[in-house]
C-alpha cells in the first residue's frame, strides 16, 4: 500500500517543553490509522502536525521530515490554507458554524472557488452530505440552523464540511468522544465509508474504538512513538511491554 | 500480569478465575487418586461417592465458563488478559473431560466385582495413573507460574503415557490369545487403559493452552 504520509525524526516543542521526540510514522493511503495513548502523549500534537494546525501556536517548533505525497509538508512555498484544504480535519467537540446546514456545507467550497455555479454548488453540498450519511435527516431543512441538530448529526455536518472541499485526507481528533454510544458507532460505520476514499488519521482515547475502526495503530507514550502495527496484532498481542500495559490497562 | 491494573476490580476478577481453575485442578487430580485406588482395591463402596464428586467437577466447569463470560462482557479485557479469560473456558473443559475418565474408571470397577485384575497389566495402569496425576501437577503449576517451558515438558512427557497404552495393549492381546474365555476381563482392561491415555491427551492440551495464554501462539494450529 502506498504511504500518504511519510515522517522521520519528527520533533516538536512548545517552548522549552517536547511534545514529540524522534518521531518517523508512515501513513498509509485509504486507510484508517488511529493514534492511541495516555493524555500528553503527543498524538495530538502529532496529528496537528499533518495539516500544520500547530502553525498558529505561540512557540511551537517543529523539526524533522514530514512529507505528505512525498512534498514537504512544512516547505516555505506550500500555503498552509491549500494544505488544509487537501487535509481536512474534524475535532472533538462538533463545531458548526452558526448557520444554516447549507451554508456549513457551502463555505468551503465557496471560498476555494470549487463551484462555477449556484446548481454546482448545490450538487457538491448535497453530495457531501449523502456522504456524510446525514442527507436522509436533513434533505427537508437544508435551511435550519445547523446548530439545532443533534451531537451526533453535528459532527456528521463537520465530515461533511471536511468532505466537501474534496481532501485527500481527514484528520479526526477525537470525534466521538462528545458523543452516546449510537452516534458513536454511526460514525465507525461512516469511517469505514469514507475509507475507501479517504486517508483517515483518527486520535482516540477510546481503545476499544482504535481497535474497531482502524487498519494500523499507533501507540505513543512520554512523547515517544512504542509501537506501530496492523491494529490487530496490537490489540491482541503486542510486541512491547508498554504496549502490553496500557491496552490491558496496566498504565494510565 | 506482573503489573497491577488500575482497576483493582479488574485484577480481583481474573485472579477469581485463576483460583477457581487450580481449585478444579486440585479436586480432577484428587479425583483420579481415589479412582485409581478404588480400581486397585476393587473397592465398590467408592463408586457412588466417586460419581458425586463427578458432579460437582461439572458444577466448577460451568462456573468457570460463567465467570469468564461476564469478565469478557463486563471488563473487556484485551490481550494477555482476554487470553486468561478465553483460555479459563477452555482448560475447564479439558479438566472436566479429565474428571469424566476418573468417572469411567470408577464405573469399570464393578467390571472387576467378581474377577480378580490381571496382576501385571494393573501394575501398569497404576504407573499411567501416577504419571497422568504428575503431568496434571505440572500442567497446574505451569498455568500458575504462566511458565511455558513448564509446560513444554508435560506435552513431552505424554509419549510415555502413550507408550504403557501400547504396551497394556499388546500384553492384554497376548493374554486374549492365551485364555480366549477371559476375553471381556481384558477389553475392559484395554478400555482403561484408554482412559488413562485420553486423560494424558487432555493435560497435553492444557500445557497447549498455557503456552496460548503466554504467547498467543496456538500449538494445535501448528502441529
Amino acid at each position: 500500500m502506498r504511504n500518504k504520509f511519510e515522517t522521520e525524526n519528527v520533533v516538536v516543542h512548545y517552548g522549552t517543553k517536547i511534545a514529540i521526540d524522534d518521531i518517523s510514522l508512515n501513513i498509509e493511503s485509504n486507510n484508517i490509522t488511529s493514534l492511541i495513548g495516555p493524555s500528553g502523549c503527543g498524538k495530538s500534537t502529532f496529528l496537528r502536525c499533518l495539516n500544520r494546525m500547530n502553525d498558529t501556536i505561540d512557540g511551537c517548533a517543529v523539526s524533522g521530515k514530514l512529507l505528505l505525497d512525498n512534498e514537504d509538508i512544512y516547505s516555505d512555498n506550500l500555503d498552509p490554507v491549500d494544505l488544509r484544504a487537501k487535509v481536512g480535519m474534524v475535532f472533538q467537540k462538533p463545531n458548526p458554524f452558526p448557520k444554516s446546514i447549507f451554508e456549513n456545507i457551502a463555505y468551503g467550497p465557496k471560498i476555494h472557488g470549487l463551484a462555477k455555479s449556484k446548481a454546482e454548488l448545490n450538487d457538491i453540498v448535497l453530495e457531501s452530505l449523502e456522504r456524510a450519511g446525514l442527507i436522509d435527516e436533513v434533505r427537508d431543512r437544508l435551511d435550519d440552523s445547523a446548530t439545532g441538530l443533534s451531537g451526533g448529526q453535528q459532527q456528521r455536518i463537520c465530515i461533511a464540511r471536511a468532505i466537501a472541499v474534496n481532501p485527500e485526507v481527514i484528520l479526526m481528533d477525537e470525534p466521538c468522544s462528545a458523543l452516546d454510544p449510537i452516534a458513536t458507532a454511526v460514525i465507525e460505520e461512516l469511517l469505514d465509508q469514507l475509507s475507501k476514499d479517504f486517508t483517515i488519521v483518527i486520535v482516540t482515547h477510546s481503545m476499544a474504538q482504535a481497535a474497531r475502526v482502524s487498519n494500523k495503530t499507533a501507540f505513543f507514550h512520554l512523547g515517544k512513538l512504542v509501537e506501530f502495527g496492523e491494529t490487530q496484532k496490537i490489540f491482541t498481542n503486542p510486541e512491547e511491554e508498554r504496549t502490553q500495559n496500557y491496552i490491558t490497562g496496566r498504565i494510565g | 500480569m506482573e503489573k497491577e491494573h488500575i482497576v483493582g476490580a479488574f485484577d480481583a476478577d481474573l485472579d477469581r478465575i485463576e483460583n477457581e481453575i487450580l481449585a478444579m485442578g486440585k479436586l480432577v487430580r484428587k479425583q483420579i487418586r481415589a479412582a485409581t485406588n478404588a480400581l486397585i482395591e476393587v473397592n465398590l463402596e467408592e463408586v457412588d461417592s466417586l460419581i458425586a464428586t463427578d458432579r460437582e467437577i461439572n458444577g466448577m466447569n460451568k462456573r468457570i465458563n460463567t465467570l469468564a463470560e461476564q469478565m469478557i462482557a463486563m471488563r473487556q479485557p484485551m490481550a494477555l488478559d482476554l487470553r486468561l479469560a478465553l483460555m479459563a473456558t477452555s482448560i475447564a473443559t479439558e479438566l472436566e473431560r479429565l474428571g469424566d475418565h476418573a468417572k469411567s474408571t470408577a464405573k469399570r470397577i464393578r467390571k472387576f466385582s467378581d474377577v480378580a485384575p490381571e496382576k501385571k497389566i494393573m501394575v501398569l495402569i497404576e504407573t499411567m495413573s501416577e504419571l497422568v496425576m504428575s503431568m496434571l501437577t505440572d500442567a497446574l503449576k505451569a498455568y500458575k507460574k504462566k511458565d511455558i517451558d513448564k509446560a513444554a515438558e508435560v506435552r513431552v512427557k505424554d509419549a510415555d503415557v502413550d507408550d504403557i497404552n501400547d504396551k497394556i495393549y499388546k500384553v492384554a492381546i497376548k493374554e486374549i490369545k492365551k485364555n480366549p474365555e477371559d476375553i471381556e476381563t481384558f477389553i475392559q482392561l484395554i478400555l482403561l487403559a484408554r482412559n488413562f491415555e485420553r486423560a494424558g491427551d487432555h493435560i497435553v492440551n492444557i500445557a497447549r493452552q498455557v503456552h496460548q495464554i503466554v504467547t498467543g501462539e496456538d500449538l494445535k494450529a501448528s502441529s
